[in-house]
């Protein structure tokens, strides 16, 4: 297993998209908090899980979790899935080893935007008249946060290997969430109210701002259901 | 030893693959031929486990999924552009180094005997394709496999590239290595391979060395030369001794199936004096278009 590990490590780390797509993801988080605590001076005190929370935008998400996209889209698009899949003919180590490395990538990238973000929360009262409050709570939405992105990347995978077309995976979660999401609610919240209980890309975003546990078992079960169905298929069909 | 047995892939109704079995031997460059369409890519992939169907295919005894190291056991250049445009060729070697944890000294060194020093650091994206060729066939050797695939290796490079490659897989297998190769360039090939190996729509239509396969085509032969007087009595003997005889010319025949010794020998029998031998013989072309005539999928018309 670590000589699968270290192939994907080394896959994304030799190319420079892997660091600059998710450093785009935290400038823009970055980007965003400036704004809201901007926006935070007409209302005075601003919760700190509610701040991170609020500078994660769906934008963020998307360069943040593009390296899952590459881990399947980038291979099948140059061929290189054949060098790998000859070298690494038990596919489910080449699976697993695609959706740890890209994890590992999305979860550091995150808690550094995280940190950043801490840090503009801290220095934020110094320019704007706004209060940050709740720092004790600090530590769980660090947590949530990029395991948040975690469980978005692993969609985009999943959605990348399936279609094995990188773009398909990165629009798909956005349009998703974005679009989906919202016309699901729209038709059919008077039939089936429960429906916003089940979103999983809403919820998901609900729980890193609450931290309620309730709130991510819909985004978990996505996740789960679409990379079950991605591996299948990965295992079970020619490259 | 490359072992294939009873390979086998359908796609809906089309049989792309049918109960193909056949062996690479170690120490020889065994030539892998067929038309357009033949299978011989995807007999290549089923062999690799790249694609899934029915039968078998052992390396030195044993399944790809059983040997402890696959970069060490086989190594594959099937696609010539099979990289990231942007990762250097150095780091799509170390890339492909880490399943046999090959050290980045062996790295350079493949470099190096590939000819690819001068473009290590810069990414393949402008590589030529004979550049691109040899990426692959680096990746390929990088492990040093005892089992090499190569689909279509030559295309693309100019002759010098040609020469060095029938020289370098030569010396590979001389090493006690098994190579398999396929080419559309049939005299390059005729050079390159001691064995062949045919296809055609799947099938397997020849697994031979390449001097027998030659050999026993139309074609090959003898071209014997005699006074006129003479003619008579040497074709007899010769159809009498079971040799197919052809009439050339006057006082030339040609003699199927035969060496130079063969006929010398029954010409002095009979007395019958000989002014020109010589052997001559089919080319693998000439083989080939023999073999494969009924079996084209994709035939091309007439004149234009």
């Amino acid at each position: 297993m670590r000589g699968v590990i270290a192939y994907e490590r080394v896959r994304a780390t030799t190319l420079k998209s892997t660091y600059v797509f998710p450093l785009i993801g935290a400038a823009v988080a970055w980007a965003a908090s400036i704004l809201f605590i901007a926006d935070g001076a007409r209302v005075d005190e601003v919760n700190i899980s509610e701040f991170i929370g609020q500078a994660f935008t769906p934008l963020s998400a998307v360069f943040l979790t593009i390296p899952f996209a590459q881990t399947f889209g980038h291979e099948y698009r140059d061929g290189t899935i054949r060098l790998a899949l000859s070298e690494y003919p038990q596919r489910s180590r080449l699976f697993a080893a695609k959706l740890v490395v890209p994890a590992a990538i999305a979860f550091i990238a995150t808690v550094i935007t995280v940190v950043g973000i801490t840090g503009i929360a801290l220095a934020g009262p110094s320019f704007f008249y706004v209060e940050i409050t709740g720092f004790s709570s600090i530590a769980g939405v660090a947590i949530r946060e990029p395991v948040f992105m975690v469980l978005w990347g692993l969609l985009v995978a999943a959605i990348t290997a399936l279609t094995r077309n990188m773009a398909a995976g990165i629009a798909g979660v956005l349009i998703w969430g974005l679009v989906l999401e919202n016309l699901l609610t729209l038709f059919l919240i008077d039939r089936v109210p429960a429906i916003v209980d089940w979103l999983p890309i809403a919820r998901g975003f609900g729980w890193v701002r609450t931290g309620d546990p309730a709130l991510i078992v819909p985004m978990v079960l996505a996740a789960a259901v679409l990379t079950l169905a991605s591996y299948l298929k990965f295992v079970r069909t020619d490259a | 030893m490359i072992r294939v047995a009873g390979l086998r892939k359908t796609y809906g109704s089309t049989v792309a693959v049918d109960d193909l079995s056949f062996e690479v031997p170690d120490g020889l460059v065994t030539g892998f031929l067929g038309p357009n369409g033949s299978g011989k890519s995807t007999s290549m992939r089923l062999m690799l486990g790249l694609d899934f169907g029915a039968g078998r295919t052992e390396y030195d005894g044993a399944s790809l999924r059983q040997v402890e190291s696959t970069s060490r056991t086989v190594g594959a250049h099937l696609d010539a552009k099979s990289f990231h445009p942007k990762r250097s060729a150095r780091n799509h070697l170390r890339m492909l180094a880490q399943e046999a944890k090959v050290p980045n000294a062996r790295v350079d060194e493949v470099i190096e005997v590939l000819g690819l020093a001068s473009v290590a650091k810069n990414g393949p994206r402008g590589f030529s394709l004979g550049m691109a060729q040899r990426l692959g066939l680096a990746g390929a050797i990088l492990a040093k496999p005892h089992n090499l695939i190569l689909d279509e290796p030559a295309n693309g490079l100019d002759p010098q590239s040609i020469h060095w490659l029938r020289d370098f897989l030569r010396s590979y297998a001389a090493e006690g290595n098994a190579v398999l190769v396929s080419s559309h360039l049939l005299s390059e090939m005729q050079l390159m391979a001691e064995r062949v190996v045919v296809i055609a729509k799947g099938r397997l239509i020849a697994d031979d060395s390449m001097a027998d396969l030659v050999a026993r085509a139309d074609g090959s032969g003898v071209s014997v030369r005699t006074d006129a007087g003479s003619l008579s009595t040497l074709r007899s003997e010769l159809i009498n001794r079971g040799y197919a005889v052809q009439d050339r010319g006057p006082g030339d025949l040609s003699v199927g199936g035969a060496t130079t010794d063969d006929v010398g020998r029954i010409a002095h029998g009979v007395g019958v004096p000989i002014l020109e031998l010589s052997q001559h013989q089919a080319s693998l072309e000439s083989v080939f278009l023999e073999l494969t005539d009924s079996e084209q999928d994709f035939r091309t018309g007439g004149e234009a």
